[in-house]
């Protein structure tokens, strides 16, 4: 994989676990993390990212 | 040709790391509130904000602005208003100017058995406080309903954008 790639694939893995723990913090404390960042929105731009990760990585 | 590149690697994967570190503690540091009284400030031009939603439905109101100040116009009532509230707090005080033409108006609090608390605005230069102690507080958030039975097609009731919401423990 490239050096692009492999940055991609961090980013994503990073964005993915962050996304994760504010969904638990919403979860534990409703409109905590929604009040600054749409987890929706930020789902979405998840996958756009893993798509763009998964064509770097062939 | 893999020696040069590591230190790129390692450079946007701490940079990562360390950005999404920075948006978790910036998230927590805004959930905790330690003072013992909260203020805001509403502003009707938007009915969305990060702390206050309304008042909605949008379509009951009306924003009309002037060169000296700015009012919502009530087309129709009830309309709503859901605070964010980051902990528990004991009393809530709205504070504020309302145009009613001697109408009856009243704000109201929802109440845990989901009925609402009302208390009647008197005069146009208005505070009312209200006990939260029976208050539903659904995802962090307290609703507030106006009132004005008698509203009409002629009516011509306004809400100064001054109002102020204290939340105090």
């Amino acid at each position: 994989m490239n050096t692009f790639g492999i940055i991609i694939n961090d980013f994503f893995k990073t964005a993915f676990v962050t996304w994760l723990l504010l969904v638990i913090f919403e979860l534990l404390n409703p409109g905590m993390v929604q009040r600054f960042i749409n987890l929706e929105y930020y789902f979405y731009l998840l996958i756009l990212i893993f798509i763009l990760a998964q064509k770097l990585k062939k | 040709m893999n020696l040069d590149k590591k230190p790129i690697i390692y450079f946007f994967r701490y940079l990562c790391l360390a950005l999404a570190l920075a948006l978790i503690l910036f998230v927590l540091s805004q959930a905790v509130f330690t003072g013992r009284t909260l203020i805001y400030n509403l502003d009707f031009s938007q009915s969305l904000s990060r702390d206050i939603v309304g008042w909605y439905p949008e379509s009951r109101v009306a924003q009309v602005s002037n060169s000296t100040n700015s009012t919502l116009n009530i087309l129709a009532e009830p309309i709503y208003l859901k605070i964010y509230s980051p902990v528990d707090f004991k009393t809530l005080t709205i504070s504020g100017q309302l145009h009613k033409n001697d109408q009856g108006a009243n704000l109201g609090l929802r109440q845990k058995d989901a009925s609402w608390f009302f208390q009647s605005i008197v005069s146009d230069d208005f505070r009312l406080d209200f006990d939260l102690s029976n208050a539903q507080i659904k995802r962090n958030q307290l609703e507030i309903i106006l009132s004005i039975p008698d509203l009409n097609d002629d009516s011509n009731i306004s809400l100064v954008n001054n109002w102020i919401i204290t939340l105090s423990r």
